[in-house]
């Protein structure tokens, strides 16, 4: 050092003291901010579908449980919570209600990982959208993604690609819609699209693949898909299809099986997102796959299609094809993936001419399905019945007209059905909605099919 | 945990990979400080500086803090720089304003900050704290009425004692006469001998860097804690540790900003570039041990209050 100290020095040590100082003071005075949260699904003042989900996103990692403790809905809702990356998700374990004006409430005091507790309660309302129908139209023509108000309005067209959608899927939140599209090596890639018909974009170019089939995860994190390879020659058919999946935030996407030799069309996940079903054209049967465990279940059926899982994820209804009594005629079964077992519900001595793959009612205790009974000619018709088969009663008594591709809304209280007039030439599939509570039919799209709620 | 010769092996690797990384980053940086510093003591009379400079020491130590903007060194080239102002009679407050400020505030650590975290609040942040450390502590400095006493004799001012020239005995090419090849060979010259002299520093800090980087990794470091206290702390020790040029640290901070505090990033990002092992050197090159203790500690102390305060009172 050069010399002995000087004023110099002293200053500068009484400079530093008093940073010292300074920084034992903001550290005593403890933390003003604490955990913070950087964003509200919906935002304050918005509106979500049904299913929700209701979202905070922090703005640091927390300590899940402290979070998880204190958020909840006002009406009182509930559900479960899920994590992806820095929010956290509640998912309505019932439909939310339209109308009504929900508070969520995030309790002072959630932890962040480092132990920053959020210092202001947070609170923020919102309300729930009335559902709308996403179908496809028209049949006779074009093929694009549209949508009406369930409850009757203008349709709106949500896709224009020149008439070449194949078939599409709406998320669980309604947010967002995935649809597969020709393109021009004749295969069809996976696009996405908001609820408005906004910001379409390529999630998947599959070239001279077939990617069709979309199907969102119940979380809406994932899509299954079926993927056919293209042909070994130019014109030459597909191949078979196998079942794949696709992150469609990121478009990273894995075929479901490592071994090639599994086929798989028509992915359904069950409620619970923990498994998927496809069926296996090479096996004539219905994997059932658990996701986490890998733990697999054959259910063997020539129908060519997955069934309807149970609201609860454990159960499947599924048809078959009974080739042994007289004559072919469809049949009714149960499986029950956590006892490995299946139970017959409608026999080929039920009585029934033919039936349709059933739609589990939301809270589980009815299906709907398409039954064609001995006596209604041709045409089938729309009904009710418990899971077993009991307390069955029809829905629709037209026979000139059948039913098929219904679907339930989320709170169980409607059907949205196609049906198609038999006897006229050239007619178009129309589109209509069945009230449960009033039994009214009310015919909302002349020309369209494959409807879905649009939450 | 046991000694083995791969292990050991592999340390050197590291360390090699470290030293060379560093250094290759920093050279080219320290070659244009240099040239600076060369075009300074050829083209600028001695006391010019002094003339242009306001007499009120903070006025001078904020005019040093935004001298970046006209020489955009990063923290390697900026030493031999602010030495070369001090001879030719820029105060110490605004050269140390200059010596702190300018590694961020510049057009391409601008630039690249903004690449880096857009336009918002780190950016600003980062420009606004670092010229108010820096002013800040050049005004400190500005209290030593003997500026001499904290530099070393290469570095004072010729009025003041210093050497005549650092090294350099070419015919005195400054004079207005001297026509211009002769005046830029003799800028080439300067550069050249004053590269080979802070060079030395550098390598010795990069070596010293890299055989730190080798000894403590950086995920023993980031594993210390990211709470709004530590995570300051922390991050300040990394930026000390890594010695990663201010023209692409901000890229290195924005990894870190979705897993610790806005304060600590921003403190990573204005510290880093005042201080750090392979700077540190370089400055006992120009200034006494004591001063270069002081020119450790006081940003340190500045940041480390800005970063707490920041994570402790303000929400973004």
């Amino acid at each position: 050092m050069a010399g002995r100290f000087d004023r110099f020095d002293y200053f500068v040590w009484a400079v530093m003291g008093g940073l010292v100082l300074a920084i034992t003071g903001v550290v005593l005075a403890g933390d003003h901010v604490g955990a913070r949260v950087a964003a509200t699904f919906p935002p304050a003042a918005g509106a979500v579908g049904a299913l929700g989900p209701i979202g905070v996103e922090f703005a640091q990692p927390m300590q899940a449980g402290t979070a998880e403790a204190r958020l909840a809905l006002e009406p009182a809702v509930a559900g479960q919570f899920a994590w992806d990356g820095l929010t956290l998700w509640f998912y309505p374990a019932q439909a939310l209600t339209p109308g009504v004006t929900y508070t969520a409430r995030l309790e002072a005091g959630a932890l962040s990982r480092e132990g920053r507790a959020s210092q202001r309660p947070l609170a923020w309302t919102f309300t729930v959208r009335a559902p709308w129908i996403a179908y496809l139209a028209s049949v006779s023509g074009p093929r694009e993604v549209w949508r009406v108000p369930a409850a009757g309005g203008p349709p709106e067209q949500l896709t224009h690609t020149d008439g070449r959608v194949y078939d599409f899927a709406v998320a669980p939140d309604g947010e967002r819609l995935a649809y597969s599209v020709v393109n021009d090596q004749q295969g069809a890639d996976l696009w996405l699209i908001d609820r408005e018909g906004r910001a379409p974009r390529q999630l998947l170019a599959c070239g001279a693949d077939l990617c069709t089939v979309p199907a969102w995860s119940p979380r809406g994190d994932r899509l299954a898909y079926s993927r056919e390879p293209a042909g070994i020659a130019p014109g030459a058919p597909n191949g078979p299809p196998r079942v794949w999946t696709v992150d469609p935030d990121t478009g990273q996407t894995a075929a479901l099986y490592q071994n090639s030799q599994v086929l798989g069309y028509g992915p359904v996940w069950s409620p619970d997102g923990r498994r998927l079903a496809v069926f296996d054209g090479g096996e004539s049967s219905i994997r059932l796959l658990d996701l986490a465990t890998s733990q697999e279940m054959l259910v063997k059926t020539l129908m060519g299609a997955v069934g309807a899982w149970s609201p609860d994820g454990r159960r499947m209804l599924f048809t078959d094809m009974d080739l042994e009594s007289g004559q072919p005629q469809v049949t009714l079964a149960l499986a029950d993936f956590d006892a490995q077992a299946i139970t017959p519900v409608l026999g080929a001595d039920s009585g029934w001419a033919d039936f349709s793959v059933p739609a589990w009612s939301p809270d589980g205790q009815w299906v709907a399905l398409a039954l064609r009974s001995a006596d209604s000619g041709a045409t089938k018709q729309l009904w009710l019945m418990r899971p077993d088969g009991g307390e069955a009663r029809p829905l629709t008594r037209d026979p000139l007209y059948t039913f098929g591709g219904y679907r339930w809304n989320p709170w169980g209280t409607a059907l949205v059905f196609q049906r198609f007039e038999l006897n006229t030439p050239f007619a178009k599939p129309e589109l209509g909605v069945w009230d449960a509570a009033t039994g009214q039919v009310t015919m909302l799209v002349a020309d369209g099919s494959t409807p879905e709620w649009l939450p | 945990m046991p000694i083995t010769w791969a292990g050991l092996g592999e340390s050197l690797v590291t360390f090699t990979t470290v030293f060379l990384s560093i250094f290759i980053e920093a050279a080219p940086f320290l070659m244009l400080g240099t040239l600076a510093s060369g075009l300074v003591e050829v083209f600028f009379n001695q006391g010019d500086f002094s003339r242009l400079v306001p007499r009120h020491p903070l006025a001078a130590a904020l005019l040093g803090g935004v001298l970046g903007l006209a020489f955009p060194v990063c923290e390697c080239g900026v030493v031999p720089l602010a030495r070369r102002l001090v001879r030719k009679g820029l105060p110490l407050s605004a050269a140390i304003a200059f010596l702190l400020a300018a590694p961020v505030v510049n057009p391409i650590v601008i630039a690249s900050t903004l690449a880096a975290f857009g336009p918002g609040p780190i950016l600003y942040s980062r420009l606004g704290l670092s010229l108010l450390i820096a002013v800040a502590t050049g005004a400190v400095f500005a209290f030593q009425s003997r500026p001499e006493r904290l530099l070393l004799p290469a570095s004072r001012p010729v009025m003041a004692g210093g050497a005549p020239d650092l090294h350099v005995h070419l015919p005195a090419a400054s004079a207005p006469a001297a026509p211009l090849g002769r005046r830029l060979l003799r800028v080439l010259a300067i550069a050249v001998d004053e590269f080979f002299e802070m060079g030395r520093y550098l390598v010795a800090g990069g070596l010293l860097a890299a055989g730190m980087q080798t000894v403590v990794p950086q995920a023993a470091l980031l594993g210390l804690g990211s709470g709004p206290v530590v995570s300051v702390l922390v991050l300040i020790a990394l930026a000390v540790l890594l010695s990663i040029c201010s023209t692409v640290d901000a890229f290195i901070a924005l990894a870190f900003a979705a897993s610790f505090t806005p304060g600590s990033v921003l403190a990573f990002l204005v510290y880093g570039p005042m201080v750090d092992i392979k700077s540190t050197l370089m400055f006992l090159g120009v200034f006494q041990r004591r001063a270069v203790v002081y020119l450790i500690v006081l940003p340190l102390l500045m940041t480390l209050l800005a970063g707490l305060f920041i994570n402790l009172n303000v929400a973004w």
